[in-house]
């Protein structure tokens, strides 16, 4: 069965006056319908990138799709023509982003700005897309949906604002659901209630989510795969229990064992040595060599490519790849639940 | 919203009576004695003394004031010193050459400045957008009174399509001299119009929410004028104000240029005849347009942004 | 306001920007020698400007008589020349006032807030609502027309423009933790308004100043073609088109090169602005 969205070999290029940045390196990656991925790493790591591409959002002055194929469907988002794509997004590929006060126009109340998407792509009349809209912001738990459809972004709190983003988003019943940090600009409590509300609804509605995000406790609750970014490239995927139990890549490993636990007994927080190469400056060969411990001679030379390294895992790393057993005792225990 | 439009119209009352000491202010700073200056330098003291008596020259100064603030309120400006004649009369001649004047040049440099400004947002670094910034340039540097001038030589002096001065008599004449002050005021405006359209836009089109609209799959056009540009427009009101007010004043030159008999040449005649009343009630009458102008741009701005009135 | 602190780019880094670009080094170039002809001109005008000679009246340009001659024989170019005097000294007297002023009573309100803000604030809002020519006409008309009237004229009108320049910098500088430094140990206001506030706005006060220098010889244009400024015989680019309007069908000279004169003057120190202000943050409101 071919998957709901295949990317391969995806580039993104970012043109500006100091030079040529890859903000997406070569990366490539599937999802079935109905799964969810999340698509983690630090800010600058190219995830953002990475989801604007797949509805060639990217901001063209600096930004461009260099190469690669986006595959959803079994069509080529890449080469679409400007029609194909208009019916594709908010349709059948919908998303929600990070900073809902910004993502919704201030001049427009949130009923139309939902409304205008239904009568875009299923022609209903402008009282049957209104009451839709008023349906949808039902579905995202938003109490007295009337009032609030006829309201602006600017009367709403920050967690009805988002949940009307994802009412915006929903309202056409998108195939595949791309949520870009959607909770990093909010309070704790109500990212909690948003995550919460993204599983009731993927569960209910059955749509594939890719889930951007530089936060791994929402990765571990939420998701059934897992990719991670560094430097515009995917360093490793594997479901999400297997990477929490056994992260393989040298990065990955860092970056779980400096979550700190409860349980932990440590002095002193770890962390990964070094920091996050400047775009304009990549080291040569593998982008994390400089703060790897495990680092070869041939991680400086040669990009390594992510390749198959046991069931449903893969990696780029010349070092874990080849030997698993050269690879420490897992670091995190996930719990049961 | 009915709050903000009761808070902001009650706001004009002290704008108003500020404005009025101002030129109450103003007037009582100015040098010589307007009575010499209305009767000559020639006048017996008598007389000199019985023409201060009749404008009330001689009473303290805050019973002037306060009878010049109820005069300006019920627009009684009694009578120029020059000819007698009430000046409430000569005031009713003149505006309205000043008010169509302004009006039709506002009204150009909306239609030509507005659509120039977002084709020029849009069609960014193009060639369209270089003849762009070349008008916008001549726009401002040009003194409006000086376009008045070159329009004037060329189309009313050597090609003789347009009269020279006055304003006309009857409908289709007073067009006929309406259409150079119109278009030299009209220009200088849409220069300003265009420009702040464009940065207005090129702004708005960087913002999160337009993006959210592409993802949409709202079409280009759309995007533009539904998403973005009535954001755009926000700035572009409270600008348009500050401009409708500049050409109003631009008036007053381009009136002299054409010789256009408008508010702005009574108020220049008045003060080079020193004619003290007259000058008073030019200077109040102009104050009264700049508040009520204020006023309508800040309920147009609250009517199109709807952030604006729970301030 | 985004950036206040000035670069701290070398000065060779700010030379090879300058000169790069060309409208800037033309903007450059002519405001410079617009301002060096404005003070030689006496010494330099090819006839004496205020000589009448009613043989060679309304001529057209000629290689005597390169802008041709007025109504009353003079020499437009030199007449030109003189009135640079008058229209650059008044255009770059009236902002450098208004700044001296605004900037003080801006940072004043910006520094202490509270009342005193609200009275600056409004006094210099209210002043704002008015356009800079009706503004300067009511000043000019109630001083009597003459240069100094022009001044202040021009003056009281950009004014509250530098009041607000100056008290949304301060506002934002007030919050920086090296003023709360400096209180500390014991400086008055004054002196930290002199010492930190002042370094601090110098870049967009120089841009504001270029720019309004445009706007001040615009505005005594206008108000010595009114009549309301510097009074006949001496020259102002202003009052030439004036004394021109009565012979435009005859002779449209001096008011032709008055008005370019003008218009040159005026694109020079909106170039300059411009660029600098491009330079120092290109994101400044102004």
């Amino acid at each position: 069965m071919s998957a709901l969205l295949e990317v391969r070999d995806l580039s993104v290029h970012l043109f500006t006056a100091r030079g040529v940045v890859h903000a997406v390196n070569n990366i490539s990656f599937s999802l079935e319908a109905g799964r969810t991925l999340g698509l983690v790493g630090e800010s600058g790591c190219g995830k953002s990138m990475a989801a604007l591409a797949l509805m060639r959002l990217i901001p063209s002055p600096p930004g461009r799709i260099v190469g690669g194929t986006i595959r959803f469907e079994g069509e080529d988002v890449v080469t679409m023509d400007a029609g194909a794509l208009r019916a594709l997004r908010g349709n059948r590929i919908a998303m929600i982003y990070q900073d809902p006060m910004t993502t919704l126009n201030p001049v427009l109340s949130v009923g139309e700005q939902i409304a205008e998407a239904v009568r875009l792509h299923r022609g209903d009349s402008r009282a049957a897309a209104w009451s839709k809209a008023v349906d949808t912001l039902r579905l995202v738990g938003i109490p007295d949906p009337d009032r609030i459809a006829r309201s602006y972004p600017h009367q709403l709190s920050g967690g009805m604002r988002q949940r009307a983003v994802i009412a915006m988003a929903l309202a056409c019943g998108p195939r595949l659901l791309i949520a870009d940090e959607p909770t990093t600009a909010l309070d704790v409590t109500i990212q909690a209630q948003i995550l919460e509300l993204l599983r009731r609804l993927q569960g209910e509605l059955g749509m594939a989510v890719i889930m951007i995000t530089h936060d791994l406790g929402v990765v571990a609750d939420l998701v059934d795969d897992v990719a991670v970014m560094y430097a515009g490239n995917i360093v490793e995927q594997a479901p999400v229990r297997r990477l929490f139990a056994t992260p393989r890549h040298p990065y990955t490993q860092g970056l779980l064992r400096s979550v700190p636990s409860l349980e932990m007994r440590a002095h002193r927080l770890s962390t990964i040595e070094g920091v996050v190469p400047s775009p304009f400056a990549m080291p040569t060969g593998c982008a994390f060599h400089p703060r790897c411990h495990q680092a070869v001679e041939i991680c400086r030379a040669r990009e390594p490519v992510l390749s198959k390294a046991g069931d449903d895992v893969r990696i780029a790393c010349w070092v874990a790849a080849h030997d698993p057993a050269a690879n420490p005792a897992p670091v995190h225990a996930l719990d049961a639940s | 919203m009915a709050g903000y439009i009761l808070r902001r119209v009650s706001e004009v009352i002290p704008t108003i009576l500020l404005v009025l000491t101002l030129v109450f202010l103003a007037l009582r700073v100015m040098p010589g004695d307007p009575a010499v200056a209305a009767l000559g330098e020639f006048a017996t003291p008598d007389a000199i003394a019985a023409f201060r008596d009749k404008l009330g020259l001689n009473d303290p100064l805050w019973i002037q004031y306060i009878s010049f603030v109820g005069h300006a309120l019920t627009l009684d400006f009694g009578r120029s010193m020059t000819n007698g004649t009430p000046i409430t009369a000569l005031l009713a001649q003149a505006l309205p050459y000043t008010i169509i004047l302004a009006l039709s040049a506002t009204l150009i440099g909306i239609i030509i400045g507005l659509p120039l400004g977002a084709v020029t947002a849009v069609k960014r670094d193009t060639a369209v957008d270089g003849l762009g910034r070349v008008f916008a340039l001549i726009g401002f540097s040009l003194p409006d009174f000086y376009m008045g001038v070159l329009l004037l030589l060329v189309f009313s002096l050597q090609l003789g399509w347009f009269p020279m001065l006055g304003g006309g008599n009857g409908f289709v004449d007073q067009l006929h001299h309406l259409v150079l002050p119109a278009i030299t005021l009209g220009l200088v405006m849409a220069a300003f119009v265009m420009r702040l359209t464009r940065s207005s836009l090129l702004e708005v089109l960087r913002r999160d929410y337009v993006r959210t609209a592409r993802g949409k799959g709202v079409a280009e056009r759309w995007v533009i004028f539904k998403h973005a540009l009535r954001n755009a427009l926000i700035p572009v009101t409270t600008g348009l104000g500050i401009y409708v007010l500049t050409t109003l004043s631009g008036t007053i030159t381009v009136e002299l240029v054409f010789s256009r008999p408008g508010l702005g040449t009574l108020l220049i005649g008045g003060v080079t005849a020193r004619d003290y009343t007259l000058v008073q009630a030019g200077l109040v009458v102009f104050a009264f347009f700049v508040v009520g102008v204020n006023l309508l741009t800040d309920l147009l701005c609250a009517a199109i942004d709807p952030r604006i009135a729970l301030r | 306001m985004s950036e206040i602190v000035l670069p701290r780019a070398s000065h060779a880094a700010w030379f090879s920007y300058v000169t790069s670009n060309r409208s800037t080094s033309a903007g450059i170039v002519l405001s410079i020698l617009l301002v060096v002809l404005a003070l030689i001109s006496p010494w330099v005008v090819p006839h004496d400007p205020l000589e009448q000679s009613f043989i060679v009246a309304n001529q057209g340009p000629s290689s005597d008589y390169w802008f041709g001659t007025d109504s009353f024989g003079r020499d437009v170019f030199s007449r030109v020349l003189l009135g640079a005097r008058v229209s650059l000294s008044i255009g770059i007297l009236a902002p450098v006032l208004a700044a001296a002023g605004g900037v003080w009573l801006g940072m004043l309100a910006g520094y202490f807030g509270g009342w005193t803000d609200r009275l600056i604030s409004r006094f210099a809002d209210l002043l704002m609502s008015f356009p800079s020519l009706l503004l300067g006409v009511m000043v000019a008309a109630a001083l009597g027309p003459s240069f100094r009237s022009a001044v202040i004229a021009i003056a009281v009108a950009l004014f509250p423009r530098f009041v607000r320049l100056a008290r949304s910098s301060t506002q934002v500088l007030r919050q920086e933790p090296f003023i709360e430094a400096s209180i500390v140990a014991g400086r008055g206001p004054l002196s930290i308004m002199q010492r930190h506030v002042l370094p601090n706005i110098a870049g967009p006060l120089v841009v504001a100043l270029s720019l309004w220098i445009a706007t001040a010889i615009r505005l005594e244009a206008a108000l010595s073609f009114l009549g309301l400024g510097a009074q006949p015989p001496a020259p102002s680019w202003g009052n030439m088109i004036r004394d021109g309007m009565s012979d435009l069908v005859g002779d449209p000279w001096p008011a032709a090169f008055a008005g370019a004169a003008i218009t040159f003057a005026v694109l020079a120190f909106n170039m300059v602005g411009d660029a600098l202000r491009d330079m120092l943050d290109p994101e400044m409101e102004t």
